[in-house]
């Protein structure tokens, strides 16, 4: 390439990627330039600043348990086997990704609110969930869950069939064959998957407040408080979201690395 | 004793559909020649039970492991066979000892090269006994890396052991493949070109192996090939595909057992 003119569609294109970058990157700049460092602590040592980020991160890492250890072999079986309604059904699962938050908000009112599909069944058993806790955890998994089934799916899919018959061909049960086989082979684009999950449950808002409300120490959530703080404390709000866009950010650089690297294991 | 594997199933390949009708006794080993896309992978895939026949039956010992009449399919895992698939299919997270080892803690009990003969029975638990070895669970991981290293000597790989299936040459792979295949008791081996990455010394060394591991077992065997001299250097009968029909054809070493000649 050295000594060659740039082409005009070189050019064009190296100008689109530098608005794009410029115009993603901006906002997140400005919070980040916006937050004097002092001020930054002073503002995050307040208690319903931590309570918030401590409700955020257990609340995504209860999500993200729950979400690997049933998405997992879920996904696996996607991946692995044909049954009709196949393809419907992986859309379907996909589905939480492009709806509004909004919108799961109140399908989760409507399956598991007091008049709910089975929210009347499981207040019967003494189990309410909307406005507590498990409510928030509830939303996470439905929100951010399809991150992994995705990425798993993929993951299971980029295994070679040939060496899980090879397995079963060995002697190894059907178990054997997911744990021992697949689940290594399959390791970075899951734990990739896991990532994305805990990144998009960090960042997780409407379908929550729908459904868990925004109770101060209970459901309320760093993104929430952040909503919570903007009319009255913006400085506030701006010191929790440079936290959220630090935390994100190496969230998603620990998934991408994870996945550039099941490519590379996949093909070895 | 069991009374080998024999199959008359109809096959389909793609668009093509055709007959394969193979006896093999027990301690002997049948060699398939034939052009390529003749449909001999097909065969060894059926009788490993990773496709099934549209029609017909494949029976080994005393067991069907497939009627189609009966709508009976045996899994692969439970026809215990040992098995050489064309492209190997290595297991590419683990080393090339960890890839015998893994068929040999999953075999009942793993075999000892040049040990007492112990054919695998319909899934006895007397095969540990027989073969004098404990079940994996208490082996060691030392005494299992032992008894993998010296299946992958037997072939010429014990320096290479701890290599991982990207880092071995295509010859080396396929020699840890074979390796695997009869590193755990079975009740039959179904070998696609086994040998067809190795040069000239390591092809008689791995075909001897095969030979005397067959007669010292007592099982039947499939070896499918694309040299014909295979039929020599194993002491095999010949089947090929005549009229589009897999069958057994006359001359070179038709008929004489392997065993015997093993040393």
């Amino acid at each position: 390439m050295r000594g060659r003119r740039p082409t005009p569609f070189g050019v064009l294109a190296s100008l689109a990627l530098l608005l794009v970058a410029l115009g993603l990157a901006l906002p997140l700049v400005a919070i980040v330039t916006d937050t004097a460092p002092g001020r930054l602590w002073d503002s995050l040592r307040t208690s319903s600043s931590l309570t918030a980020l401590g409700l955020s991160f257990a609340g995504s890492g209860i999500a993200v348990v729950l979400v690997v250890l049933v998405g997992t072999p879920a996904a696996y079986v996607l991946a692995t086997t044909r049954f009709p309604g196949r393809t419907a059904l992986s859309a379907l699962l996909e589905l939480p990704l492009v709806l509004p938050p909004a919108v799961a908000g109140i399908g989760l009112l409507a399956a598991f609110g007091p008049q709910g599909l089975v929210g009347g069944a499981l207040e019967d058993g003494g189990v309410r969930l909307p406005l507590t806790f498990a409510a928030v955890v509830v939303a996470l998994v439905f929100v951010a869950g399809p991150f992994h089934l995705r990425q798993a799916q993929s993951a299971f899919q980029a295994v070679d069939p040939a060496v899980l018959d090879a397995a079963r061909l060995s002697g190894a049960r059907e178990s054997g064959v997911f744990l021992r086989v697949a689940v290594p082979l399959a390791a970075p684009g899951l734990g990739a998957g896991a990532t994305l999950t805990f990144a998009r449950a960090i960042g997780e808002f409407g379908a929550t407040l729908m459904f868990a409300g925004s109770l101060q120490g209970v459901t309320r959530t760093a993104s929430l408080e952040v909503y919570t703080r903007f009319s009255t404390d913006f400085p506030g709000a701006l010191a929790l979201s440079a936290v959220l866009i630090v935390v994100s950010a190496a969230l998603l650089l620990v998934a991408r690395v994870l996945a550039s690297r099941g490519e590379d294991g996949v093909r070895a | 004793m069991p009374e080998g594997l024999s199959a008359d199933v109809r096959l389909e390949r793609g668009e093509r559909s055709f007959a394969a009708r193979l006896t093999v006794a027990p301690g002997t080993i049948v060699l398939v020649v034939g052009p390529s896309g003749a449909g001999k992978t097909s065969v060894v895939r059926a009788l490993a039970g990773l496709v099934a026949p549209t029609e017909g039956t494949i029976r080994c010992g005393d067991r069907t492991w497939f009627d189609a009449a009966a709508g009976r399919d045996v899994r692969p895992r439970d026809r215990r066979v040992g098995v050489v698939v064309q492209e190997l299919a290595l297991l590419p997270h683990l080393s090339a000892w960890r890839n015998v080892a893994f068929a040999a803690d999953r075999g009942g009990g793993a075999l000892r090269p040049g040990g007492p003969s112990a054919p695998a029975t319909s899934g006895g638990p007397s095969v540990h006994a027989a073969s004098g070895t404990p079940p994996a669970g208490r082996r060691t991981r030392r005494d299992r890396r032992a008894e993998a290293v010296a299946w992958l000597d037997l072939l010429g790989l014990a320096d290479r052991a701890d290599a991982r299936p990207a880092d071995l040459s295509g010859g080396e792979r396929q020699r840890v493949a074979l390796a695997r295949a009869l590193a755990r008791p079975s009740t039959a081996l179904l070998l696609d070109e086994p040998f067809s990455a190795l040069d000239d010394a390591a092809h008689a060394v791995a075909a001897e192996l095969v030979r005397s591991e067959v007669a010292r077992r007592g099982v039947p065997a499939v070896v499918v090939s694309h040299d014909p001299g295979d039929a020599a250097r194993l002491g095999a009968r010949t089947s090929a595909f005549v009229d589009g029909t897999l069958q057994a054809v006359g001359g070179g070493a038709a008929g004489r057992r392997a065993d015997g000649v093993a040393g």
